[in-house]
């Protein structure tokens, strides 16, 4: 992490003296992070292309405002959690239900009784049905590995509202996940 | 417990990847906006410049106007000179505003 910052403050050095070609460090360095940041919430391929290449102008554009009291990386990832969230807010959210916490292990367990191919499938769809802030807290937490705190200075959201979007789309996800598993099991039959 | 499983079922989630080309066209873009904030930075210069002598002028011109009197049939009204002043203050706030925002340049991000 250290060793990061320190080339962090190498190539911004670097672009801030007249040398753009120095940026791509910071693309080829980020890209994915940034990139798998906001199809989390966006959940579409160029939607999220799109708004990951508007983040990285946007941080060249205002490299020279960079405070630096927080890394590159929580810097960029801000941008791109902020831009995604205004474009998400375009589209109509859906209402998601929550599901009874005693009713989850029942969903893992007839989720572990599926093909692999089959899991992966669902999972990923379940996902792509979750609200954007609700996806975004599941990826930062589960998948990230951030801590409650990380994410709420990532996100600008206060400890509670961190708290509280991961409990609800971690019920959210296993409702949607309840869902499609039975009527997929009803089109079986 | 309950966060191992679930995040060991996330973990199974397909994520694709950007396109492979990505990288090239961001910085293509990147190159491009930053020939547009040189000349930008250019031009900024000038505006402020200008603005700078406008002000000056328009100060130094104030000073010489005197009061105006409008007079309609018998009736005469006398107009203070300052009191002219304040839509040229509200005008000066508005273009300064704007000129502070173009030292934003996050501002002008769509393409």
């Amino acid at each position: 992490m250290r060793k990061n910052k320190g080339m962090d403050d190498i190539y911004i050095k670097k672009t801030l003296n007249g040398d753009t070609a120095a940026f791509k460090y910071f693309v080829c360095a980020y890209k994915d992070f940034a990139f798998s940041l906001s199809y989390s919430i966006l959940k579409n391929k160029y939607l999220a292309e799109e708004c990951t290449q508007l983040a990285f102008i946007k941080a060249f554009e205002n490299l020279k405002s960079f405070r630096r009291d927080a890394s590159f990386k929580t810097w960029l990832g801000r941008i791109v959690i902020n831009l995604s969230l205004r474009q998400a807010e375009k589209k109509e959210p859906e209402p998601v239900e929550e599901m009874p916490e005693n009713q989850i292990a029942f969903v893992e367990d007839s989720l572990e009784g599926l093909y692999e191919e089959e899991r992966k499938k669902y999972i990923t769809a379940v996902f792509e049905m979750l609200p954007p802030q609700a996806s975004l807290a599941l990826d930062l937490f589960y998948l990230k590995e951030n801590s409650l705190q990380e994410i709420a200075g990532l996100t600008g959201w206060s400890m509670s509202k961190v708290k509280m979007t991961l409990a609800r789309g971690r019920k959210s996800f296993y409702s949607k996940l309840n869902e499609l598993l039975k009527t997929e099991l009803k089109e079986l039959r | 417990m309950k966060a191992d499983n679930m995040k060991y079922i996330l973990s199974q989630k397909e994520t694709p990847e950007p396109d492979g080309d990505f990288e090239d066209r961001l910085m293509a873009r990147i190159r491009r906006r930053s020939a547009q904030m040189a000349v930008e930075k250019k031009y900024a210069r000038l505006m402020y410049s200008f603005f700078a002598l406008g002000l000056a002028f328009g100060l130094v011109l104030s000073l010489f106007m005197g009061n105006i009197t409008i007079d309609i049939r018998d009736a005469s009204f006398v107009v203070n000179r300052w009191f002219l002043q304040l839509p040229v203050v509200a005008i000066l706030l508005f273009v300064f505003e704007k000129l502070y925002q173009t030292r934003r340049p996050g501002m002008r991000i769509e393409e």
